[in-house]
């Protein structure tokens, strides 16, 4: 992995650049697809390439290629030298970062790297085997994903840094038409914590519960969020919000509130790239800036923004200085590394810590609420007022004088609300933590279940 | 694209193996991209990325590899890539046999034609229009903080193989502009974006004119930060070809893709609610909505998908009434209909999928003047922004990018952050006018599969009128 990088170095010299930085990275995915209580695809794709980033003075040229030959690679920084040559300077930039000590991470589980693709096929059938034994009349359908990761990176200031992962993750829906619908996930770094005909049971029980499903009126009510309904808010709609760029171009909401309550005591999210369980721990991102612990919101305070190398100097000013907290990563078009794009400011683990209720404890205290599993298609329909619209995939329950009444049918109402104002009424935080991925997301997410008062439902099919 | 021109022994290599079908995508893609920001150069990015793509089936079920191909080795890639998709096909044992409807078998060659090569234009001069722009942007308004200018070329060169014996060679260029502003007033913040762009070289930029553009994005977003809250409550709605290039696509074009209609996208992309639907009327007898990959040059227009089979006019909804969906030899297959060209992979490293082509609603007869004159008060909606669906896109809400009021027949004041909610066949059958001014945008980003793929495609429609639930914000 480190030849490349050292190569494309050794032909940038020629150019006399005055700072180079070389990336490659190899990203094998294998998706094992089920729909129709059936496995119906059987993939591997493996993403290999190199990029380089030539600075004149304070133009950044950019260039990439799958072709890793010496011709190849020679023309990769000729087209990167050339971008840099055609523009005067970025005035925001004001260097590639500087080496730091980097502590790696445990090695990748050598069960999970070497799977056959045979035996990966084999994950499916477990999962399947339950759905067929214990889905009689039901839908099964989701995937496994199998993700491992390499990447080299070297610039010419001394960073030298390589870092190897792989996690596998999984999500499986069961569905009864269009009256019942559950979920299933499990994420993780090792082949024996991964356990597909669990999950599958883990749906099959929720898909039990849901029978006899209701419609319920518009208005306002309290809402439990589980921990996946959770990852998808924030993936969506919190990590924005918290991006630096976003501040840049005005679209966070939380743009000039650093240092403000943002959210209730109690309330506390941190990027965490190396959480031991996290599926998406790196020791290092895509510009070679070890990863960390970053606390975002602290007890309810806005304390930092996600950033990279370029934000952190652009926004810096001599009231309030940035540094990169690790998050300048290049994620393509499948889950992991790609050395195909620019760095830009991506989350890693997004962690909001565990509160002190039970689930229980916090259905016995709602009056008139709303317990939600899953929720789907959760966009932010006005960014920069952090106003998402969602609606209750499944899994959803509802909840009167401080007991689960029934099930709510799926698709049968849409959560319309502004972020930044849900949390400054959050009532409480469950003790237990999940972590989730949400579909085409590049982050994962830890988080409790989480209650919030007097939620806007919109619209009803009641 | 400098690789092997013979791929039947590798299709042969496959077949040997024990696959009962096998197709291979050889695929290139050279891109590059400029950036300005708040009138100063930015981003100049050059990426070339080359590789093969194998399907295969064996046993009844599909099998896919995808790998980088480099020049020299592109021989043992191809058969690695062959070997491995092949194993992944037999080490499934499913129990519902995929079949493929037959099709024409084709050999064709096909290049899309470009006037200016966008990489025959320098970067300088590239950079110049973006840093114009931007600029423009930002000074059209006081109250505008942000601007940013941008443009992309793609030129994508496929190559399929199949071992029916379809070869097939399309090469096509994609040319992109666009400017977003960002402004603000007191605590408001809005922006302003706009994007034009399709199959074409560097003329589709010349066309477009980027400065004059960046002028007008900035005073948009400006007017957008000065305007008063949308109001909420049902009322009637004009919407414009923007508007219904997002309602196109979300509500009637993913419903209509016959993998989801038959259940096989349940997990992420989700169902159609009209699945037991067809022959009836489901929306106004005024709407008839097509994919129609075979007209202009947009960014849904090639004469072959990713099977090999040729593109074709699809009419999902006529005169209200639901038709047709979009098909691949796999679904055709099983709804004993002809495959009607709609298997697009996002790139090489994809296994094709049903995906939409260029999907909008039919012009009818009215001019827009015509349709505001008979509305006392109403909201015009523009452009659209963000979109959330139901799984089933059966409800929805929109957010539109800018709106006016709409008081005895004129248009009125702007109005900030409008949503449009609703339920498909109750506001779509609302609809009561259809303009005769259809445009197609460019949506670049169409998301679907696992892992997901991004596609590109072409949505859009006329003006419209009909009765609706607008938000605005709390």
């Amino acid at each position: 992995m480190r030849e490349t990088v050292d190569h494309v170095m050794r032909i940038a010299e020629r150019w006399k650049p005055d700072q180079v930085e070389a990336y490659w990275s190899r990203n094998m995915v294998t998706t094992i697809r089920m729909a129709l209580n059936d496995i119906v695809e059987a993939k591997t794709m493996t993403v290999e390439g190199a990029s380089v980033r030539v600075v004149l003075k304070k133009s950044i040229g950019f260039a990439s290629t799958t072709d890793l030959s010496d011709d190849g690679l020679t023309k990769m920084v000729e087209a990167s030298y050339r971008a840099a040559r055609s523009k005067s300077d970025d005035p925001d930039f004001r260097s590639l970062p500087e080496p730091a000590k980097v502590q790696s991470l445990p090695a990748r589980d050598k069960n999970l790297v070497e799977l056959d693709l045979s035996e990966a096929v084999k994950l499916g059938y477990e999962a399947l085997e339950v759905a067929r034994t214990e889905g009689h009349g039901l839908d099964f359908s989701g995937a496994i994903n199998i993700v491992d990761e390499e990447c080299a990176i070297g610039n010419s200031l001394g960073v030298d840094a390589s870092d190897m992962t792989a996690f596998v993750f999984s999500s499986f829906t069961v569905e009864e038409g269009e009256e019942r619908s559950a979920i299933g996930q499990d994420c993780s770094r090792t082949l024996k914590a991964f356990d597909p005909a669990k999950t599958a049971r883990e749906a099959m029980e929720s898909i039990r519960r849901s029978k006899g499903g209701i419609a319920i009126e518009s208005g306002a009510y309290d809402v439990i969020l589980g921990p996946r309904a959770c990852a998808e808010l924030v993936e969506y709609v919190l990590s924005y919000g918290l991006d630096l760029s976003a501040v840049d171009t005005g679209l966070s909401y939380f743009r000039g509130r650093l240092g403000d309550m943002v959210g209730v005591k109690g309330f506390t999210i941190v990027d965490d790239g190396r959480h031991p369980e996290g599926i998406a721990s790196k020791s290092v991102d895509d510009e070679g800036v070890p990863t960390g612990m970053t606390p975002l919101i602290e007890d309810g305070v806005l304390r930092n923004f996600l950033c990279d190398s370029y934000y952190a100097a652009k926004m810096s000013s001599p009231v309030r200085g940035f540094r990169s907290t690790g998050n300048g990563f290049r994620f393509g078009p499948v889950p992991g590394r790609d050395y195909s794009s620019l760095p830009h400011i991506q989350p890693t683990n997004l962690v909001i810590l565990p509160g002190n209720q039970s689930l229980e404890e916090m259905i016995m205290e709602t009056r008139r609420g709303i317990l939600v599993g899953r929720i789907w298609y959760s966009y932010p329909i006005n960014p920069t007022i952090g106003e998402f619209s969602t609606t209750n995939r499944g899994d959803t329950y509802y909840i009167e004088d401080g007991e689960v009444r029934a099930p709510i049918l799926p698709n049968t109402f849409r959560i319309n609300d502004e972020l930044p104002r849900l949390l400054r009424q959050i009532q409480g935080l469950s003790r237990e933590q999940t972590q989730s991925v949400v579909w085409g997301g590049v982050s994962s997410c830890l988080s409790p279940h989480i209650k919030f008062s007097n939620v806007n439902i919109t619209y009803s099919k009641a | 694209m400098a690789m092997i021109t013979d791929l039947n022994p590798f299709i042969d290599l496959g077949m040997k193996r024990g696959a009962s079908y096998l197709d291979i995508r050889l695929e290139s893609y050279v891109s590059e991209s400029v950036g300005a920001e708040d009138g100063k150069p930015k981003e100049a990015v050059r990426s070339l990325e080359q590789g093969v793509g194998v399907r295969v089936l064996a046993g009844g079920a599909w099998g896919f590899s995808a790998a980088r191909l480099e020049e020299g080795d592109e021989g043992a890639t191809i058969g690695r890539v062959v070997d491995e998709a092949v194993s992944l096909a037999k080490a499934v044992r499913s129990s519902a046999k995929v079949e493929l409807a037959p099709v024409k078998i084709v050999r064709d060659e096909v290049a899309y034609p470009v006037k200016v090569q966008p990489l025959d234009v320098s970067l300088e001069e590239k950079m110049k229009v973006c840093v114009e722009a931007s600029a423009r942007a930002l000074k059209a308004d006081s109250l505008v903080r942000k601007s940013s200018a941008g443009m992309a070329f793609l030129t994508i060169d496929k190559a399929f193989a199949s071992s029916e014996g379809a070869n097939i060679r399309q090469v096509q260029t994609i040319s992109f502009g666009g400017v977003f502003a960002q402004a603000t007033k007191g605590d408001v913040s809005e922006f302003y974006s706009d994007i034009a762009g399709g199959l074409g070289g560097y003329e589709l930029i010349l066309s477009y004119d980027m400065a004059a553009h960046g002028e007008e994005v900035g005073r948009k977003a400006a007017v957008l930060a000065g305007a008063k809250p949308a109001p909420t409550g049902k009322t009637t709605v004009v919407l414009d070809p923007e508007f219904c290039s997002l309602l196109s696509h979300e509500i009637m074009g993913h419903p209509s893709e016959a993998d989801r209609v038959m259940g096989k996208e349940a997990a992420w992309a989700g169902r159609a609610w009209w699945k037991e639907k067809v022959g009836e009327k489901v929306f106004s007898e005024n709407l008839t909505i097509v994919s129609d990959a075979t007209v202009g040059n947009y960014l849904g227009s090639f004469k072959y998908d990713d099977e090999g089979v040729p593109s074709k006019r699809v009419v999902h909804i006529e005169k209200g009434i639901l038709g047709e969906f979009l098909h691949s030899r796999e679904t055709a297959k099983a709804f004993g209909v002809e495959p009607n060209g709609a298997m697009r992979a996002s790139s090489y490293l994809f296994a094709p999928l049903i995906r939409m082509t260029n999907t909008y609603i039919e012009p009818g007869d009215w001019k827009l003047d015509e349709m505001l004159e008979d509305v006392k008060e109403g909201v015009y909606l523009k452009g659209d922004k963000i979109p959330s669906i139901d799984s089933r896109r059966y409800n929805f809400q929109i957010s539109a990018k800018e709106a006016f009021a709409i008081r005895n027949g004129e248009l009125a004041e702007p109005l900030r952050s409008p949503t449009l909610t609703g339920i498909a066949p109750e506001f779509l059958s609302s609809i009561d006018a259809v303009g005769d001014d259809l445009i197609i945008y460019p949506i670049p980003n169409c998301g679907k599969g696992e892992p997901m793929q991004t596609m590109r495609v072409g949505n859009g429609g006329p003006h419209i009128r009909g009765y609706g639930m607008v938000t605005g914000p709390r």
